[in-house]
């Protein structure tokens, strides 16, 4: 169990003054079995208008907007209050063989699993080529038992591949950050998706934040931690199971989800477009207080 | 080749047409008889004598040419655009075929709609295991913001094009439905158009059905559809843009629907609702006709690289403030692998067999159907299990051993991509070649418009030979003639308009009034002024090379300095020109200098350049322009490219020739934009702009030629009045005594000449004071510089320019013009700021990034 604050402040600088703009907005941490949402609060300067909230077709709160008054900045701030309970699962002891979850979910008959088959086909972001299957073939061969399958994929991505924040951007395909073994959490998430899904497995992107912890002694840092992306993948009779390549670990109660979708683009936390502007600069402040 | 003699082509109508067999023909047979619907049709074609049909042959080439009739990318770089090509001879369908086709492509039809509307709403499919997962979710035209938006009246599907083939049995059969953003139905329209005008009597007396009535149904649906309580909602054809390849299309449909042509740019979203962006301020549009795919329409919900769409318009829908048509996400039902579900769907939704079959098809995703198609590989065509244009298709008897191995490697290894398609043996048509009638493969688009809860089928179509035996596809790339598709009546039938001799289509069915969009006001107003700056040019280039090869030994070349100097590079001076210490040119010295103006591709004021901004500019806004306009465009790009990059010499007659011809074709495209275009607000900005340039031109000429500090002599004066076209004034008024003060009134005081500043001032004013803003509210800076450009001209004369001191002279000839010059520009600038500022595109903003 835990309890956080969080305060997301997203901050634009344009060269030209912007005349309009439109923006989609997915901040709202998400109310399921293991963590809810108890307040959620958007403020967006200059004052918009049109605010329109809807849950998008994987069920996530989406609020769009516009401004249509001159402007040189804009500031969006999203603050919640979310409690967690999240019991790590323990993949050591999940034993269930890789092909029979590919055969379950391969299988056309089993319409019950319809909605884990959303998540099972590549896409633009997570692209089945040979070299991605190659991969998942070390790991996801015949009967290996899926937990530490997964564990050991989670364990190459900490032992073989670098962190490293100048390595891609947000465009960076998969094939590439497998080839030079570097990237961020966006990347090593969408790469494990794509290497599960051309494996036969099901697993979608997820949004959200981690809790950071400040080196013993120092106080926490306001704005220094970031929003973080994640796997979910789906073992059929135990359901979808949250792991961490970045940190190599099985989410627990560190993680708070936001949104969940098949690659980065279905869950872009903010996005826009503008009708003027020039080069823009954008600032991201995030802060996840524990309470 | 046989030798057409001079005897009709009906004697010979038939003579040595001989159809392939084992396929059907359309024109005769099994027995070699020609088939009873074709009969009006031979017999009105093939009573024209050899010289009459090729006077039409002529006459349709022309008309194409003429028209500008395309069909390809236009290419800023280079002319890519290939002209459309149409045969002489129609596809004649009887009534009676194309009435079961009208009711069995209905039921497709209505399929296609039932499919949409059960991905976009309940996906009650997925619960089947009939249907594969992939199938739906990996759709790339699967668009899951789309799910959940009920489109108008629940129905998807407004506009429904099929692709067909006619099997060897003589069935139909479809080869590719189209609902995203069908093309063909303009060209379709231009070929009615065209043959009407090459064969106006056959066209009467073979009794074909009007298309015109279908037109009339399709508006009327399109107009019951838009999201509006208003008696006639503001529809609008939203378009890629120039560089599409069916642009042509999409320009000419838009002007014979009767609705604006918009380009995303001229669009925004405020309040949810869609809104062109127009002189007068935003109105609101209700009904949007798209010709751009439904990924690319909306940069914030959908493909965020977009730069084709409108922010926010997704959200529109959903609102229920727009409908469009067909409805986003459409293409859905596109995909080839879908063809091969199509029978258990319609069993499925309408608990009835499929009517109209679909090309064998077999889904590589599923074991039974991928062996099959591994199996037949060289009887297939193996195709993208969706439509994807980075993906090819392969056709199977033309592959090779290693190709073979190949693909079905791949196959294999990623069986979901792949379908394999049946290879239909396609009938043939008559088609005019080398003199006489050759059996020609084909594929006919034919198109069908909701009515209510049925479908109406266009009695026509667009006929297409592929370019090659092997291709299937109904593709405007890969070349190939088309065809207009004769529906003849069937007394016993009663419905059906026939069509009249000659159908103006030219006139719009309804008009849809909307004011001018901002972008083509700018665009308009560019065109103006690139015109006149090409004109002053050319002009100004003829007076430089006219002078400059006189033979003159002996005689002073100073004068020429002023005009000289306007086409000089910065920084480079005329001195260096003239021979050390003499009054004369060295021509070897300025001739470079004059080819660059006139024919350099590095120069962008070189005339070469300047005629291709004209031709750009036009392209922009071609729709706003009648056919014999548009002609000249055609003409300046020709004109462009054949002299781009020339280096010959001055003293060579091309030079003369290529100046002249320009001079000619801008005179011709001005003369009939005066006489066949509109008044409306897009010719005002048009020669606002060529009335600023003009002025601009004038005032720099003169501010250079007369604030000299050396005497000038009368030979300065003669060139000027050349360049001005206006010796022959100058002459009658004042014989051969020339006076610079003379001069100076013609060419700037004189109200009555054309070519003078004063005249482009008060044109200037005249064409300001009806804009919009005129109209409304407080004095704005637009009318301040109009009044301050008038006033100034007004309050001087000669005299007042020309005061006998040469220091005063110098002083206030050089402010009197620069002023002048200075106001003109301030009021292009102010002009933009007012009218055409929120042209500005519309980008994606950085997404944050995920950096944990």
């Amino acid at each position: 169990m835990a309890s956080y604050l969080i305060h997301h402040k997203t901050s634009y600088a344009y060269r030209y003054p912007v005349t309009s703009s439109h923006h989609t907005a997915i901040f709202k941490p998400q109310d399921n079995d293991t963590q809810s949402c108890s307040r959620y609060s958007l403020d967006v300067s200059p004052e918009h208008s049109d605010m329109i909230e809807r849950k998008d077709y994987f069920g996530n709160t989406v609020q769009l907007f516009s401004i249509q008054e001159l402007h040189e900045k804009l500031v969006v701030e999203a603050q919640s209050r979310v409690e967690t309970n999240t019991v790590p699962v323990d993949l050591q002891t999940l034993n269930t063989p890789t092909d029979e979850i590919r055969t379950a979910l391969t299988d056309i008959t089993r319409t019950d699993l319809i909605d884990a088959k959303e998540f099972l086909y590549e896409t633009e972001y997570t692209p089945k080529t040979d070299e991605i299957i190659a991969f998942g073939e070390r790991f996801f061969g015949g009967d290996a038992p899926i937990g530490p399958a997964l564990l050991a994929l989670l364990a190459a991505f900490k032992e073989e591949f670098e962190f490293d924040p100048e390595a891609t951007d947000i465009h960076t395909p998969i094939t590439e950050t497998l080839a030079n073994k570097r990237g961020v959490c966006q990347d090593f998430a969408q790469l494990m998706i794509g290497t599960l899904r051309a494996q036969g497995l099901a697993a979608c992107y997820a949004s959200g934040y981690i809790l950071t912890m400040p080196p013993p002694g120092t106080p926490r840092l306001i704005g220094a931690d970031a929003s973080h992306a994640w796997v979910s993948v789906f073992v059929p009779e135990h359901g979808w199971i949250d792991v961490d390549p970045t940190n190599n670990i099985v989410c627990g109660d560190q993680h708070v989800t936001v949104a969940y979708g098949r690659d980065f683009s279905d869950v872009s936390m903010l996005s826009g477009a503008v009708t003027g502007g020039g080069e823009h600069t954008v600032n991201v402040e995030v802060t996840m207080q524990p309470v | 080749m046989t030798q057409a003699g001079p005897t009709n082509l009906l004697n010979n109508w038939m003579g040595g047409y001989e159809p392939k067999s084992g396929s059907y023909d359309e024109l005769v047979d099994e027995n070699g008889k020609q088939r009873p619907h074709w009969k009006s049709t031979s017999e009105h074609l093939g009573s024209l004598d050899q010289t009459r049909w090729l006077r039409r042959e002529q006459q349709l080439n022309r008309l194409i040419n003429d028209n500008g009739i395309t069909y390809n990318v236009y290419d800023e770089t280079a002319s890519k655009t290939r002209p459309w090509s149409v045969d002489m001879v129609p596809l004649a369908i009887s009534q009676k075929e194309m009435t079961s086709l009208e009711a069995s492509l209905s039921q497709r039809a209505h399929l296609l709609n039932l499919i949409l509307g059960d991905v976009y709403g309940r996906q009650t499919m997925l619960q089947s295991s009939k249907m594969h997962p992939y199938l739906v979710f990996s759709n790339p035209s699967f668009l899951r913001p789309c799910h959940g938006l009920l489109p108008s009246k629940h129905s998807h599907i407004q506009l429904y094009a099929a692709d067909l083939v006619r099997a060897p049995d003589g069935q139909w059969r479809v080869v590719a439905d189209r609902v995203e953003a069908a093309s063909g139905l303009g060209y379709a329209l231009e070929n009615r158009m065209l043959m009407s005008r090459i064969f106006p009597k056959a066209i009467w007396q073979a009794n074909i059905l009007s298309l015109q009535p279908f037109i009339q149904k399709f508006c009327q649906h399109i107009e019951s559809m838009a999201a509006s309580s208003a008696e006639s909602p503001t529809i609008a054809l939203l378009t890629a843009g120039p560089k599409n390849e069916s642009y042509f299309e999409q320009s000419f449909l838009a002007r014979n629907l009767g609705y604006t042509l918009a380009e995303g740019e001229d669009l925004t979203v405020r309040s949810n609702r869609l809104y062109m962006k127009t002189i007068n301020g935003v109105q609101q549009v209700h009904g949007l006709l798209r010709r751009v795919d439904s990924p690319w329409i909306d940069p914030l919900e959908l493909r965020n690289e977009s730069l084709l769409g409108v922010p926010g318009i997704v959200n529109a829908v959903r609102q229920r403030n727009l409908s469009l048509v067909n409805a986003l996400g459409s293409g859905f039902v596109e995909a080839p692998a879908l063809l091969a579900f199509l029978p258990w769907f319609c069993r499925n939704y309408l608990g009835e067999g499929l009517e109209m079959p679909s090309i064998g098809t077999w889904w590589c995703g599923q074991k039974a159907e991928r062996d099959y198609v591994i199996e037949n590989l060289e009887k297939l065509t193996i195709s993208p299990t969706f439509r994807k244009h980075s993906q090819p298709s392969y056709y199977g008897p033309k592959l090779s051993k290693t190709e073979k191995e190949n693909l079905t490697k791949q196959i294999l290894r990623y069986p979901e991509r792949y379908c394999g398609q049946e290879i239909v043996s396609q009938a043939t048509t008559p088609s005019y070649e080398d003199g006489k009638l050759q059996p020609r493969n084909f594929i006919m688009r034919v198109f069908l418009v909701a009515d209510g809860n049925g479908w109406k089928m266009m009695p026509g179509g667009l006929v297409r030979h592929p370019s090659g035996d092997d291709s299937m596809t109904f593709s405007m790339q890969h070349g190939g003639e088309s065809k207009d598709v004769w529906v003849i009546r069937d007394p016993a039938l009663e419905s059906g308009t026939r069509a009249a001799a000659h159908i103006n289509l030219d006139k719009p069915i309804h008009r849809n009034h909307t004011d001018l969009p901002s972008r083509t006001a700018d665009n308009m107003h560019w065109l103006g002024r690139y015109i006149e700056r090409a004109e002053s040019l050319a002009r100004l280039l003829r007076t430089l090379t006219n002078f400059l090869t006189e033979d003159m030994s002996g005689e002073s070349q100073r004068a020429i300095t002023p005009l000289l100097d306007q086409i000089l590079p910065t920084g480079e001076s005329t001195e260096k020109l003239f021979y050390p210490e003499t009054e004369r040119i060295d021509i070897s010295a300025a001739e470079p200098f004059l080819i660059r103006a006139l024919f350099s591709e590095e120069n962008p004021e070189s005339l070469v350049n300047n005629l291709h901004f004209v031709e750009r500019a036009g392209a922009k806004v071609k729709e706003r322009f009648s056919i014999d306009t548009w002609k000249r465009m055609q003409r300046f790009r020709e004109l462009a490219n054949s002299y781009s990059g020339r280096t010959i010499s001055i003293f060579d007659d091309e030079v003369s020739i290529f100046i002249d011809d320009t001079l000619e074709n801008l005179a011709i495209f001005i003369g009939n934009a005066y006489e066949n275009m509109t008044r409306s607000q897009g010719w005002s900005f048009m020669q606002i702009g060529r009335r600023i340039e003009r002025a601009l031109a004038i005032s720099s000429l003169l501010q250079t030629s007369y604030s000299l500090a050396k005497p000038y002599d009368e030979r300065l004066d003669l060139q000027l009045l050349y360049w001005a076209d206006s010796s022959i004034t100058y002459r009658r008024r004042y014989l051969n005594t020339i006076s610079s003060e003379r001069v100076i009134d013609l060419l700037c005081f004189d109200p009555i000449n054309p070519r003078s500043l004063v005249y482009q001032i008060e044109k200037l004013r005249k064409l300001l004071s009806t804009l919009p803003h005129a109209t409304l509210g407080p004095r704005n800076t637009i009318d301040t510089l109009s009044l301050q450009l008038f006033s100034r001209i007004g309050l001087s004369s000669p005299e007042a320019l020309f005061p006998a001191d040469v220091q005063l002279r110098m002083k206030t000839v050089h402010e009197f013009f620069g002023e002048t010059t200075q106001n003109l520009l301030e009021l292009a600038t102010a002009l933009q700021r007012h009218y055409f500022a929120h042209t500005i595109q519309s980008a994606a903003s950085k997404p944050t990034a995920y950096l944990g």
